[in-house]
C-alpha cells in the first residue's frame, strides 16, 4: 500500500489535489468558527447553491473559465444575503433558504433546457458532490486556488482582532467604533470565495460540512476563540488530507470521503470531551 | 568455365536472396513476438486515480502520444451505422459512477465483431500505443495495435 501511495504521489494531478485540498480546508476552517458562532452555519449552503446556479449559467454560455463568472455572482449574492438578512421583511434564515433552493432549481432548469453536454446527470453529479473534480485540476486552476487561499488567510490574520470582536459581540464592537457592517461584508465576501474554491473539493452540497464540522469538533475540547480556530484549522487540514488519500487508495468519492472523515473526527472529539467531562466531575 | 561462373553468380544471388528473405521474415516474426513495453500501467491502480489519469490524457494528449498504455475497465462499443464503423472502448467510471472516461482501442489482428469480442460491460484489460487520429475534422485518441484480454468464462 505504501508503494502504491508513493506511485500515486508522483502524479501531478494528485499533488495538485493535495495542495488545493489542504488550502481549501485551511480557509474553510478559519472562517468556519466565525460562521458557527454568528449562527451563520447555513450561509455556506445557500451560497454554494448560488454557485451551482452560476456554474450552470456559465456552462450554458459556454464560458471557458467559469470561475470568472461564478466568483463575482457568488460574492454579489453573499452581499445581498447579508443585507437581506438585516431586512425585517425577509428574515435571514428565510432569505438563505429562498436563495439556496431558488438557485439550485434555476441552475438545474437551465442545464436541462440549454446544456449541450452529452452527460447532463454526470455534470450535475460532479458539481453537487465534487466527484473527482479535485483530481482533474489544471495548473492555472491550482495557481488561482493558491492565490485566493493565501488572500483569505492573510485577510483573516490581518483582521483577526476585528473579526473576533464582530463575531462575539457585534453591538459592543459597533459601540466601540468598529465598522461592524464593513467587517460583516468582508466575512461574506471571503466566505463566497471559499465556497467557490471548495466546490472543486467536495461539491456544492457538501461544502457546509467542510465549514461546520472542524469548528464544531474543536469546540468540544477548546473554549477560547484562538484555540478553537487553531484546532479547527489543524483538524480540517488533517481530515482533508486523510480523505483525499483514502479516496485515491480505495477508490471512494473524494468529497464524501473527506466529510466522512470529518464526521469521524467529530465523534472522536465528542467522546474525548465526554471522557474529560466525566473525569472532571 | 563461363557456365561455372554464371552458376556461381546465380548461387550467390540465391544465397543472398535467401538470407535477405530469412532476415526479413525473422524481423517480422520478431516484431510479432515482441511484447509491448508498457510505459504507463493503469491496470493495477485505483478507479479514482485511473479516472483522473484518463481525464488528463484526454486534456493533454501530447504528453502521452506514442506511449504504450495498459488499462483496465469495462468493454463498450459504438456502432456507427452511417459510416459502417464499430468503435470499441475501454470505459473507466469515477467513484460516484455518474461520470465515465473511456479510451477507444483497435484490437491488433483480424477479429470478427461481435462474435470474437466480449459482451458489453465485461471487465477487460487493454494494452496499446496511444495515437491521435482525425475524422470529419475532429481529433480523437485511440490505442492502436492493442492487446485485449478478458475472462471469457465470466459473462456480465
Amino acid at each position: 500500500m505504501i508503494d502504491q501511495l508513493r506511485t500515486y504521489l508522483n502524479f501531478p494531478f494528485v499533488q495538485y489535489a493535495l495542495i488545493v485540498g489542504v488550502l481549501i480546508a485551511l480557509c474553510s476552517s478559519l472562517l468556519g468558527v466565525t460562521l458557527v458562532l454568528k449562527r451563520f452555519s447555513f450561509i455556506g449552503d445557500g451560497l454554494s447553491h448560488v454557485a451551482f446556479g452560476a456554474m450552470a449559467i456559465a456552462g450554458v454560455l459556454r464560458l471557458t473559465n467559469d470561475m470568472l463568472f461564478v466568483l463575482p455572482v457568488t460574492v454579489l449574492s453573499a452581499v445581498l444575503l447579508l443585507r437581506t438578512g438585516q431586512n425585517t421583511k425577509i428574515k435571514g434564515d428565510a432569505a438563505i433558504a429562498m436563495i439556496s433552493v431558488g438557485a439550485l432549481a434555476v441552475g438545474y432548469l437551465l442545464l436541462s433546457l440549454f446544456s449541450t453536454s452529452a452527460n447532463l446527470s454526470g455534470d450535475v453529479c460532479t458539481t453537487l458532490f465534487g466527484s473527482t473534480s479535485i483530481l482533474t485540476l489544471t495548473q492555472a486552476e491550482v495557481w488561482l486556488c493558491t492565490g485566493l487561499s493565501l488572500a483569505v488567510v492573510l485577510i483573516f490574520a490581518f483582521f483577526y482582532n476585528k473579526i473576533f470582536a464582530v463575531t462575539f459581540d457585534e453591538d459592543f464592537a459597533r459601540a466601540s467604533g468598529t465598522k461592524a457592517e464593513a467587517y460583516n461584508l468582508l466575512i461574506a465576501v471571503v466566505i463566497a470565495v471559499i465556497i467557490v474554491l471548495a466546490m472543486n473539493l467536495v461539491g456544492s452540497l457538501l461544502i457546509s460540512a467542510l465549514i461546520i464540522f472542524p469548528a464544531m469538533s474543536a469546540m468540544r475540547l477548546f473554549k477560547s476563540f484562538k484555540s478553537v480556530t487553531i484546532c479547527s484549522a489543524v483538524l480540517s487540514v488533517t481530515c482533508a488530507l486523510l480523505g483525499i488519500l483514502i479516496s485515491i487508495l480505495w477508490s471512494t468519492p473524494v468529497g464524501s470521503t473527506i466529510v466522512a472523515v470529518d464526521i469521524g473526527a467529530f465523534l472522536i472529539f465528542c467522546t474525548i470531551a465526554k471522557i474529560k467531562g466525566g473525569i472532571a466531575k | 568455365m563461363k557456365k561455372h561462373v554464371s552458376r556461381l553468380i546465380f548461387s550467390l544471388i540465391a544465397v543472398i536472396l535467401s538470407v535477405c528473405f530469412l532476415m526479413g521474415a525473422g524481423a517480422e516474426m520478431a516484431n510479432l513476438a515482441e511484447p509491448l513495453v508498457i510505459d504507463l500501467d493503469l491496470s493495477n491502480m485505483s478507479g479514482t486515480v485511473v479516472y483522473a489519469q484518463v481525464y488528463n490524457m484526454m486534456c493533454d494528449p501530447d504528453s502521452y502520444l506514442g506511449k504504450v498504455i495498459r488499462m483496465a475497465g469495462y468493454y463498450n462499443y459504438f456502432d456507427d451505422q452511417a459510416h459502417g464503423i464499430v468503435y470499441h472502448a475501454c470505459i473507466v467510471p469515477d467513484a460516484t459512477a455518474c461520470c465515465a472516461q473511456g479510451i477507444e482501442f483497435v484490437w491488433a489482428g483480424e477479429h470478427l465483431w461481435p462474435d470474437e469480442y466480449p459482451e458489453i460491460g465485461t471487465d477487460i484489460i487493454v494494452t496499446g500505443r496511444l495515437e491521435l487520429y482525425e475524422e470529419d475534422g475532429m481529433k480523437y485518441l485511440h490505442l492502436v495495435d492493442a492487446e485485449l484480454t478478458w475472462n471469457q468464462e465470466i459473462k456480465p
